[in-house]
């Protein structure tokens, strides 16, 4: 009975130890976590030139999520299209990523599924023949329909990626049920914070960021995966005919908008075409409406302060999409909002 | 700014009509009766007009380019189908069995010891084309071993052959080999001694020199290379297009190296076919530069498929109304819209008027298409004496069976549209015409979407004219290519005559619907056209019914729902179109003080008989002077009420909530506005028995005159007004007025007829 009573005193002290060392533990995990600065660089030439290098070293960017080939279906097969070459290998890491469109998946049956895993895998060790690196990332919209054959997709490049790390973008619906949509066969996920609202809608103000909208999506619980974070930081514009949407373009610059004789202001960030014009391959008419997006500081700073709370691991990667030739521009508000995570 | 409280609703509410993702776009809402297909240039398909790149362009009828088998056509004498050479040459893959290969008619020939010299040819052919193959994901990169010991064989071949059809293409071959080895010195020795030497007529020889260009060092070299061959080989055109830009200087540096004017022009073509907008000028300046050049053909149907587009998709297309009316600035998009088709209506009178001034002073023009052309333009513009008299033009100009078929359109789309009468023998010509359209089935572009398109405009005409009946039986027969452009959802033709219908008709209308639906002795043209309609007899019927209703006759909508069968009523899984049961599933008789939004079924319901029966016996018990009266009023009140845009019940004479498509003329003062409700709660508190039920019936009344002071005033009077409505309802009602202007009394007060 003595033998018993001093085996549950045991047990107690054991227990308030372990409870008590694992809660210091897990303080000095909230003290030490790390930030990853990272990009992501989605167009097909990939050259960063020494003023951008620069930048990037100043505002101690350690990896860039290079985006290496989409894979689409061109109504017969599975193709890899606007394939990134590489000429010079940046001073930051390099994480290929790979698109996959939704329709590859609903157009391929298991087998064709694992041969595809196999010629990506392959297709992105030669690409990165010359380059180092750890992680490989898949971009793919999933949805119910797709969700079996691209999780089995997922587990196909771990067995040919055995040695690296895997991780998934995992869009907002996504984040938000993980029971519903499921939970990619990954290392870790990649929460996209952008592209929330409806771009389409003609009462849409920013639907690239918009943060009463994003809030909605978080505060869920722990995702069963570590998670990385991706914020936007681009611009384009929505046009819009008799409030029905007609295209996206990213061919209007916010000072051309502002000060062009082609444009009124309606409101702001809102413009109106004042004669038919002809841009590029599309005919613009007199009263088409230009609703340009972009992604500002404050609203940046918002939707930080609310993904802060969602972080529960010791280090996490914030990534910026995406890197282009004026984004050094914008060092001030990319520097500020990384340093709100860290 | 009458209906600004609509607006409000319409904005905040999930059941506003608006665009799922990005479907319908491009092609799918554009409006065409004039046929792209009339240049009669088979490959040419990626030059016509299309507002989505080429993403929608109809596929060619073959798999190979048309240009090349016409040419093997004729070299086997017309004795194979096209069909079937195109089968063996682009379908069946070399060295793997092949199913149905036995039957191919080709194959026959071959087997029976026929043209053995050109089955040996097309097997090299196809052994080239699998040697230079390179898989997309380099799991086959070209097999450079076998392409170099091809070229020694097919180099062995050209010299042995005598036939020079087959020589020519021999040395076709080793250009395109060279060409994928990257030897660019080959591929011009290839092309400049054994292809340009040939003493053929074929299109090989463009298709060769494309491979020339395409191995030309300096973008602008290499375009105006290109631009050369642009308009030798249209199956090329496509690839050509897209390697050219959109920069005019780009252009203008192309230009300077253009040696004669009929060069000049292909490359101003190029640029006419790049631009999406008006192209007048540049069309203008290919005429005068080549009027014999094809591409004017393409230009001038690629210019009037644009102003259709500019010009009636809106119009035909009711797609994006639905959200237009329901925006603030529906006011400033109208006069947006009236702009922009006064432009469109300006230049299309211009090219009309240049149209007419080149034919004239320009011999050289495709004379038939383009007086179809000028046809056309006059009937967008309402000439019906221009639109005969090109019509004309174009009949005694000797033209080919595409044109003819054109012509037939416009000179139905003119009869429809300039024939006032409605008698046997219109009907006898219509009919007629109408059946001989499949005989142009070959000749118009798409002409399934064509036919459709071609109901829907006839649809329209009658619509304008007022005839709703004629409109919703020709809407009838406007299938789904059309209808899904045509409307929101997944719509057939009886469905979408039935909106036409429910937006447009009064009850006479539906009467003449019936009486046509009873007749025993239709018209050919009159069955056809109700032959699609007969799955909709019940729907039709509640529709006849439920405008009685609208109209406030109630005895005939009873005596009309009645002969509907009762299982009807019942339905709850879409099979008629309507979730009948699911709509009607509140109590239409509720007292109705904050607003429309009920979750829950209430335990009592009615079918839509069951609800006119019990208004019409209400309404008998007040005639009759019944005790309850002013119960019976209040109840009426409510059901008034509840069948307005802000009721629990608005399905019983609505089927959607909300807006219409813009063409609907339907008034739906009724339904947007309790007046009716308004009139039964004055006479509810006249005949209140005591001081609270009179109360409550002044509450009632006071929240109709709050949304009927919407109506007319703007919103600052209308609130005013209210407020004044409220005051005197408490100087009225002291001991009551206070208690009412929440629902915590509402039991207490709605009980007080009782007492």
């Amino acid at each position: 009975m003595l033998k018993k009573y001093h085996y549950i005193i045991f047990l107690i002290s054991f227990s308030c130890l372990t409870l008590c060392l694992a809660d210091c533990t897990a303080s000095s995990a909230g003290s030490d976590k790390v930030i990853v600065r990272s990009f992501y660089h989605w167009k097909s030439d990939f050259s960063i030139d020494e003023p951008q290098q620069k930048f990037l070293n100043e505002l101690e960017v350690e990896e860039i999520y290079l985006r290496l080939f989409d894979v689409v279906w061109d109504g017969e097969k599975d193709i890899p299209t606007a394939e990134t070459v590489i000429d010079k290998i940046p001073e930051q890491n390099l994480i290929p990523v790979v698109y996959l469109t939704t329709d590859v998946f609903g157009n391929l049956d298991s087998i064709e599924v694992a041969d595809l895993a196999f010629v990506v895998a392959m297709k992105i060790k030669s690409q990165m023949k010359d380059v180092e690196f750890k992680q490989v990332q898949f971009d793919c919209d999933w949805m119910p329909s797709i969700k079996d054959k691209y999780f089995y997709f997922l587990d196909e490049m771990n067995s040919n990626f055995k040695h690296k790390k895997l991780s998934a973008t995992i869009r907002l619906y996504q984040y938000k049920y993980p029971d519903l949509a499921g939970v990619p066969p990954v290392d870790k996920g990649l929460l996209m914070y952008y592209n929330m609202g409806d771009l389409t809608s003609y009462e849409e103000n920013n639907s690239i960021l918009n943060n009463q909208l994003g809030k909605q999506y978080l505060g869920f619980g722990e995702y069963p995966l570590p998670i990385d974070i991706a914020l936007p930081n681009f611009e384009w514009c929505a046009v819009f005919r008799a409030t029905e949407f007609v295209r996206l373009t990213t061919e209007f610059e916010e000072d051309e908008l502002k000060s062009g004789s082609l444009f009124g202001k309606m409101k702001e960030d809102q413009y109106v075409f004042q004669k038919d014009t002809v841009i590029g391959d599309f005919y613009y008419r007199y009263g088409d409406v230009i609703r340009y997006e972009s992604c500002k500081k404050a609203e940046l700073v918002s939707a930080s302060e609310e993904l802060v709370k969602e972080i529960n691991q010791d280090t996490t990667r914030i990534i910026f999409y995406d890197l282009r030739n004026n984004t050094k521009d914008d060092y001030e508000k990319l520097d500020a909002v990384y340093t709100l995570f860290e | 700014m009458k209906n600004w409280m609509l607006y409000i609703l319409f904005l905040s509410s999930p059941l506003v009509s608006r665009s799922c993702g990005w479907w319908p776009t491009g092609e799918e809402l554009r409006f065409s009766l004039f046929s792209s297909h009339l240049a009669d240039v088979p490959d040419a398909s990626p030059l016509f007009y299309s507002t989505q790149y080429f993403n929608d362009y109809e596929a060619d009828a073959y798999l190979g380019p048309t240009e090349n088998l016409n040419e093997w056509y004729d070299y086997f004498g017309q004795s194979v189908k096209q069909s079937e050479i195109d089968e063996l040459i682009y379908s069946y893959p070399i060295g793997k069995p092949a199913v149905g290969i036995e039957q191919n008619g080709l194959m026959i020939h071959f087997k029976s010891g026929k043209h053995l010299e050109a089955s040996d040819y097309i097997i090299f052919a196809k052994t080239v084309e699998q040697a230079i193959y390179r898989d997309h994901w380099s799991k086959k990169e070209i097999d450079i071993e076998k392409v170099e010991s091809l070229i020694v064989y097919g180099e062995n071949k050209m010299n042995q052959t005598t036939e020079q059809y087959l020589k020519l293409r021999y040395a076709y071959q080793l250009v395109v080999m060279s060409y994928y080895l990257n030897d660019s010195y080959k591929a011009a020795y290839y092309h400049k001694n054994f292809v340009m030497t040939s003493p053929e007529k074929s299109v090989i020889k463009s298709w060769s020199a494309f491979y020339l260009a395409n191995q030309t060092p300096g973008r602008i070299n290499r375009l105006y290379e290109l631009s050369k061959v642009f308009n030798e080989c249209k199956s090329k055109t496509k690839y050509i297009y897209n390697v050219f830009g959109n920069e005019a200087a780009e252009f203008e540096k192309v230009l300077e190296l253009c040696e004669n004017d009929k060069e000049r022009a292909v490359v101003l073509g190029i640029q006419a076919f790049k631009n999406p907008g008006k192209s007048l000028f540049q069309i203008r300046n290919i005429i005068r530069l080549d009027p014999s050049s094809e591409l004017v053909d393409l230009l001038l149907i690629r210019e009037i498929n644009k102003m259709e587009d500019w010009y009636y998709s809106d119009y035909y297309s009711s797609y994006g109304s639905g959200i237009g009316q329901n925006c603030w600035e529906c006011e400033a998009f109208e006069f947006i819209r009236e702009v922009n088709f006064a432009t469109d209506k300006a230049y299309l009178k211009t090219f009309l008027k240049y149209a007419e001034e080149i034919t004239v002073k320009e011999k050289e023009l495709n004379r038939p298409l383009w007086f179809t052309s000028m046809s056309y333009m006059s009937n967008m513009l309402d000439d019906e004496k221009k639109t005969v008299k090109y019509s004309n033009l174009a009949k005694g100009n000797n033209p080919s069976n595409k044109i003819k078929g054109q012509i037939f359109m416009n000179d139905l789309m003119t009869l429809v549209r300039y024939s006032e009468e409605w008698d046997e023998q219109f009907q006898t010509e219509l009919m007629n015409q109408l059946l001989e359209v499949s005989e142009y089935k070959d000749e118009i572009y798409r002409f399934d979407r064509f036919k459709s398109e071609l109901m829907l405009a006839i649809s329209r005409r009658y619509l304008e004219k007022g005839e709703v009946v004629l409109a919703a039986l020709f809407e009838s027969k406007v299938e789904n290519e059309v209808t899904e452009r045509h409307n929101y959802w997944d719509r057939n033709g009886g469905y979408q005559a039935f909106d036409l219908l429910n937006e447009n008709a009064n009850s006479k209308d539906l009467d003449e619907l019936f009486e046509l639906w009873n007749k025993e002795d239709k018209t050919v043209l009159e069955s056809f056209l109700m032959s699609d309609l007969q799955p909709y007899k019940w729907r039709l019927t509640d529709l006849w019914a439920t405008q009685y209703f609208r109209e406030e006759k109630l005895e005939k909508a009873l005596e009309i729902y009645e002969t509907v069968p009762d299982s009807v009523w019942q339905v709850t899984n879409g099979e008629l179109h309507y979730y009948y049961k699911g709509e009607l599933e509140n109590d239409p008789f509720e007292t109705n003080i904050y607003g429309r939004f009920y979750n829950e079924p209430s335990e009592v319901t009615y079918t839509k008989p069951e609800f006119v029966a019990e208004i019409l016996r209400l309404k008998k018990l007040i005639k009759a002077n019944d005790k309850d009266k002013a119960r019976h009023a209040f109840l009426l009140g409510n059901a008034y009420y509840n069948m307005t845009v802000n009721g629990n019940s608005y399905y019983y004479t609505e089927y959607s909530w909300g807006g219409y498509r813009k063409e609907m003329n339907r008034n739906q003062t009724n339904y947007n506005y309790p007046h009716r409700a308004l009139e039964y709660y004055k006479m509810a508190e006249s005949f209140a028995t005591n001081k609270a039920y009179a109360a409550m019936c002044h509450r009632m009344k006071l929240k109709c005159m709050s949304e009927i002071a919407h109506e007319n005033l703007d919103w600052k009077e209308a609130e005013k007004q209210n407020e004044k409505d409220w005051e005197a309802f408490l100087v009225k009602y002291p001991n009551h007025a206070p208690k009412l202007f929440n629902c915590d009394h509402l039991l207490y007060y709605t009980s007080a007829w009782k007492k």
